[in-house]
């Protein structure tokens, strides 16, 4: 009954691949291990997305990232929408493929947000029967990612990574654990992120993210637009001791660097899985 | 307690209209009230949207400025939620919410300018196919010709536009003056298409753009001749002369990458 975790390679270290930095990757062919890619931007026909997606594929392994899956809305799983995911997904063969613990759409209309669910029992079925659905139409097992938030609903009646750990055995799916959302959700609701990771199935974590934010004094919203700041590196060396080296990705969405100032972010990261490479990970 | 697709209902009503029953189901605290919380998603909400139309209607934006463009955009949201999965499509149905919209009382060209723009957008990402390269020409029959129809390629667009939206939207593109909207004495179009990885914009004469307009219709190619034979109501036409143009204008569709296929097919 037991089975083996994580299913996937570990993959190193990857930044997302923005396009930005199309060129500078394929004139450098910088040292990163791998890229992370934003699905929605690549469901499209033809043209410079997915010429540069092709090409970036060619050197180097992708995964990819979605953000309108939407697994915790009540209208039913957007099969065109699926379709087009899995006939991305054969295109680039992507290591494994991604999405957030979330809902974006409801009755058809779509925020384009990561919208926060109740964290009890119900919403645990019901999203667990969903990725279920999903993971089998794509035939493989996909990972969560965990959202910042801003609010608790009243209706919430246990901790978030109960909820998460919850949900990710019952669908048998993998974790992408977000450090930087941890640690805004832990200062927005004040809890201790450090009791958040030593609670997490540790053999479902598939990958890491880390990010920069803005504080806004009295909360912090998760922008992506802002170098990682000292706790959340804290956080990420804190998760290793108990996960060991786990692949991780720097996400920068807005406010872009120079190409080599991601790089040395990157190597920061890199520096900190080597500690804890190692490390295996076999407790539960 | 509320059904998940209650709570999901009370949170959207929040952030499509602003209604507010959704906050009795959030925990407020002291370092952020609920309000503040719920506004957070709310402000974030019409942020990305209209972050969205400002990508996509840069020079809409300019020529209307920020606060009106802002307005704009919030009545936009309002009336046109989003219904794709991806952003991409959020502006579709911006130029014909334009059309209807009191700022095109001050800005009687803005239609056309947005319509314009998006036209750039679907060049930019329609479907990839390999142009017909100018030399395919010599290979077919001369007996061939009249019945050959012309395929364009998926990413052609052309606008026929009143105004001088083409010289407005480029002047802005280079960072310069825009010339004062002028309606034309003559309509005029606009070719759009994508060859290679570059999107291309190019204003046409008048018979380059009838011989266009009858190819993206399906004419073969001695309907286009005659298409372009009626439009020249002087006298009696030198059919020669519309020959050579006509091949000319094949000519340079070809080597500008505009065509995706010439079908020999008699029927
Ligand atoms: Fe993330």
């Amino acid at each position: 009954m037991i089975k083996k975790h994580p299913p996937y390679p570990n993959l190193g270290y990857g930044l997302g691949l923005r396009s930005e930095y199309y060129d500078t990757i394929l004139e450098k062919s910088p040292e990163v291990d791998w890229f992370e890619v934003i699905t929605e931007n690549y469901m499209v026909d033809g043209g410079k997305p997915l010429h540069y997606l092709d090409k970036i594929r060619e050197r180097y392994p992708v995964v990819m990232h979605g953000v309108s899956l939407s697994i915790g809305s009540t209208d039913s799983i957007n099969l065109e929408y699926l379709k087009n995911l899995k006939q991305l997904a054969d295109r680039i063969q992507p290591v494994w493929i991604s999405d957030h613990l979330c809902w974006t759409i409801h009755n058809g209309h779509n925020a384009h947000d990561l919208l926060p669910l109740p964290y009890n029992k119900a919403t645990i079925n019901h999203l667990a029967e969903r990725i279920d659905q999903v993971q089998n139409y794509l035939g493989r097992q996909i990972l969560m990612e965990n959202v910042s938030s801003y609010v608790t609903y009243t209706d919430s009646e246990m901790s978030e990574w109960e909820f998460y750990s919850n949900i990710v055995e019952k669908a048998d799916c993998l974790m992408l654990l977000d450090i930087n959302n941890i640690y805004v959700s832990a200062i927005n609701h004040n809890f201790d992120p450090h009791e958040y990771l030593d609670n997490v199935p540790s053999n479902r974590v598939q990958q890491i993210h880390l990010a920069g934010h803005t504080n806004y004094g009295n909360f912090i919203i998760d922008t992506h637009d802002q170098p990682i700041v000292d706790s959340v590196w804290e956080l990420y060396q804190y998760s290793l001791q108990r996960l060991g080296s786990v692949t991780t990705m720097i996400e920068r969405d807005d406010n872009f660097p120079p190409f080599h100032e991601l790089m040395a972010e990157l190597e920061q990261a890199r520096k900190i899985g080597n500690e804890w490479q190692d490390k295996k990970t076999c407790t539960v | 307690m509320y059904s998940l697709k209650e709570l999901q209902t009370s949170f959207q009503r929040h952030l499509l209209h602003g209604d507010n029953d959704i906050i009795e189901h959030i925990v407020s605290s002291q370092h952020a009230s609920d309000k503040e919380r719920l506004a957070t998603y709310k402000n974030a909400y019409y942020g990305r949207l209209a972050e969205a139309l400002a990508t996509d209607f840069p020079a809409v934006k300019m020529s209307i400025g920020s606060d009106q463009f802002s307005k704009l955009c919030s009545d936009y949201i309002d009336k046109h939620p989003s219904t794709d999965t991806s952003l991409r499509w959020f502006g579709i149905h911006f130029s014909e919410f334009i059309q209807q919209h009191t700022v095109i009382e001050d800005y009687k060209f803005l239609t056309e300018l947005a319509t314009l723009e998006w036209m750039f957008i679907n060049a930019f990402d329609a479907s990839n196919a390999d142009p017909v390269p100018a030399s395919l020409v010599t290979t077919i029959p001369n007996e061939s010709w009249p019945n050959i129809t012309i395929d364009l390629h998926p990413s052609v667009y052309t606008l026929n536009s009143h105004w001088n939206v083409v010289e407005i939207w480029q002047a802005m593109q280079q960072h310069q003056t825009a010339p004062q909207a002028m309606y034309l004495a003559e309509a005029s179009t606009c070719v759009i298409w994508r060859q290679g990885l570059s999107t291309r914009y190019r204003i046409l004469d008048k018979f380059e753009a009838i011989a266009l307009h009858s190819a993206a219709q399906g004419a073969t190619y001695a309907q286009i001749c005659e298409r372009l034979a009626q439009s020249i109501d002087e006298q009696v036409p030198d059919f020669t002369e519309l020959a050579m143009l006509c091949a000319r204008l094949l000519k340079t569709w070809l080597t500008e990458g505009m065509i995706a296929r010439l079908s020999t097919d008699t029927q």
